[in-house]
């Protein structure tokens, strides 16, 4: 599990669409890491994470005069571990690969001073569901089943956030934060022992368009309130971009890096998105 | 079934293969029929270490022999050396060693039992004494009972040469019947206690590793690797079983459920020593499911649990692999 899938990503920020808006994109993100953080101590992990996340994601708007949207995300992920085993002979470099379904993450959200679109507040809720089984990665041979990537935390969490935002010409800005409920639900898995603590989330984001371009910088947290020895915390710093290629299409370009993280490996990843929108 | 019926089998079957999912293991760089040497070269001899290396010239480094808090004598290499030392052959496996981690190899170590070397010092056991104290450089300890003091070893050569660093050096104690993680290396200090001393790394403490720490009847395969794809025909399985000073009587191979088949013991010199055996099996296409169980001359045979039973107190398990022919 990678400090790269914990930003909430079935969030679409402070402005909510109204009745019939439609936002939708597919994307392909890499991740690699080399270093993992355990109990405070950044390491060398034994090999090498690469990732790789096809995923999709959806924004519409519910209703009319009262902004009210549904948001979806359900990625695919791929997850290479290059790493060695140890046998009487000596070290001996695998590869073990897992491809399932990620955490399908739904939200709805709701704006709450509809009246001011400049500098709209929200207020949302994101729900992450597992749509995988921890316990059955590596199962097809339990031998090496440790090294083999599992999707997420295999866990039920719940997020609600309060989001604020303002634009000025070319410039916007936006920020929120959250509570983060991490629950012990788990699907198709009973891991003894696991005990996940609840935490905060935080964002902020500033962007700047130029003509068809726009820049965006983004900086993510996930933290636990009280720190353990298996929650997961992570500190993201995002760029990305969003060029416009018509009326309707985009394509989002994203590269971010981890720059500090808790049970979790460190790493760097680069996408590529391609969008569609209502006017 | 019209077309929307296959266009809906099709999506149900690809969402069942989706949520579901897949997984692949790749040996990267795969061994091609390799033979297990009876004597493990040293730079495949397992390393492991919970603190890391220190840093220490082993020429300079002291080790200090006390009783309780009061120093009973100092040496160094050049004392060791002067000594006249005797060669011991002598296997370590990690209390930690499992299937997927098989930390074990078996060298000849050239030293002397430490009661040799407390006597060349004019060292005698405090009658008080009730146990032993270890301490390396790295920080590590370990607590032995007294009733060991005439097994133990310190050894400063390995397979002919002398010690290298991440093995110990400039000494390093053999501990006959108990995993490695009583054997330790980079010793600074060993110590007469007339209580009882506990390891911090032990369960006493921290939830760790057994305090005792006494080897257990297992058996590990080395080749072919768990999941790994074979010939049709005949296949040689081989690997290594071990009880520590109980020795090995007779390892036992079944396949698919079969009867148990007795496996060539290829080096069985003993106790404290592993036994390398093998075992040629007939394959035919398929999966196939090979378990190895061992029995030792004390009549203790290794759990059928693949895994073991009990990860803290060292690995119990007769090994079971699944090939693919």
């Amino acid at each position: 599990m990678t400090g790269w899938l914990l930003a909430s990503v079935a969030l679409g920020g402070a402005w909510t669409r109204d009745q019939g808006e439609v936002y939708t994109k597919a994307a392909v993100d890499v991740y690699g890491a080399s270093r993992v953080r355990v109990a405070g101590e950044l390491e060398d992990s034994d090999g090498r994470y690469l990732g790789t996340q096809v995923s999709t994601y959806g924004e519409v708007g519910l209703s009319k005069g009262h902004p009210v949207q549904a948001t979806a995300s359900v990625p695919l992920v791929v997850g290479a571990h290059r790493t060695q085993i140890y046998d009487v002979f000596g070290e001996l470099p695998v590869r073990a690969t897992t491809v399932r379904m990620g955490d399908l993450r739904l939200g709805l959200q709701t704006a709450l001073l509809p009246t001011a679109p400049e500098a709209p507040v929200a207020l949302a809720g994101e729900l992450k569901l597992p749509l995988y089984a921890n316990g059955r990665v590596g199962s097809s041979l339990p031998t090496y089943a440790e090294l083999f990537p599992r999707p997420g935390d295999g866990n039920i969490d719940g997020t609600a956030w309060l989001l604020g935002g303002a634009s000025r010409g070319a410039w916007f800005v936006e920020g929120g934060a959250g509570y983060l409920r991490r629950t012990e639900w788990f699907i198709g898995w009973d891991p003894e022992g696991v005990a996940y603590e609840d935490g905060g989330v935080a964002r902020a984001k500033v962007g700047w368009r130029a003509g068809p371009v726009l820049l965006i910088g983004a900086v993510d947290a996930v933290w636990a309130w009280r720190p353990g020895p298996t929650t997961r915390e992570a500190l993201t710093w995002s760029l990305s971009g969003w060029v416009e290629l018509s009326d309707h299409w985009a394509l989002e370009p994203r590269v971010a890096t981890e720059t500090w993280v808790r049970n979790a490996s460190q790493g760097t990843s680069g996408g590529l998105g391609l969008s569609w929108r209502t006017r | 079934m019209n077309r929307r019926g296959l266009l809906k089998l099709g999506a149900t079957a690809t969402l069942s293969r989706l949520l579901a999912g897949c997984e692949r293991f790749v040996v990267i760089d795969p061994r091609v029929d390799p033979e297990l040497s009876p004597i493990t070269p040293i730079g495949e001899f397992y390393r492991y270490q919970v603190l890391g290396y220190p840093t220490l010239d082993p020429a300079t480094h002291e080790h200090l022999v006390a009783h309780e808090d009061t120093a009973l004598a100092r040496f160094d290499r050049a004392f060791l050396q002067s000594l006249p030392a005797r060669d011991k052959e002598h296997t370590l496996q990690c209390i930690g060693s499992s299937p997927a981690v098989q930390r074990i190899g078996n060298a000849v170590w050239t030293g002397l039992p430490l009661v040799e070397i407390l006597h060349a010092l004019g060292v005698s056991v405090p009658p008080e004494a009730v146990g032993l104290r270890i301490d390396g450089l790295d920080g590590y300890d370990a607590g032995l009972p007294i009733g060991d003091l005439p097994s133990l070893w310190l050894v400063w050569g390995m397979n002919g040469e002398t010690l290298p660093l991440e093995h110990g050096a400039p000494a390093r104690l053999l501990v006959p019947g108990r995993y490695g993680v009583k054997n330790l290396k980079w010793i600074t200090a060993i110590t007469f206690v007339d209580e009882p001393h506990v390891s911090f790394w032990s369960e006493a403490i921290n939830g760790g590793w057994s305090e005792e720490a006494s080897y257990r009847a297992n058996t590990l395969v080395a080749h072919p690797l768990d999941g790994a794809p074979v010939d049709e025909g005949t296949v040689r399985f081989i690997g290594t079983a071990f009880a520590g000073e109980d020795a090995i009587a007779a390892v036992e191979v079944q396949l698919d459920g079969g009867p148990w088949r007795p496996a060539t013991l290829d080096y069985a010199p003993g106790p404290g020593v592993w036994v390398l055996w093998s075992i040629d099996l007939e394959l035919d296409r398929g999966a196939h499911e090979a378990q190895v169980r061992c029995t030792t001359e004390g009549g203790v045979t290794s759990s059928l649990e693949p895994f073991g039973t009990d990860p803290l107190g060292g690995y119990d398990g007769s090994m079971q692999v699944t090939v693919f022919a």
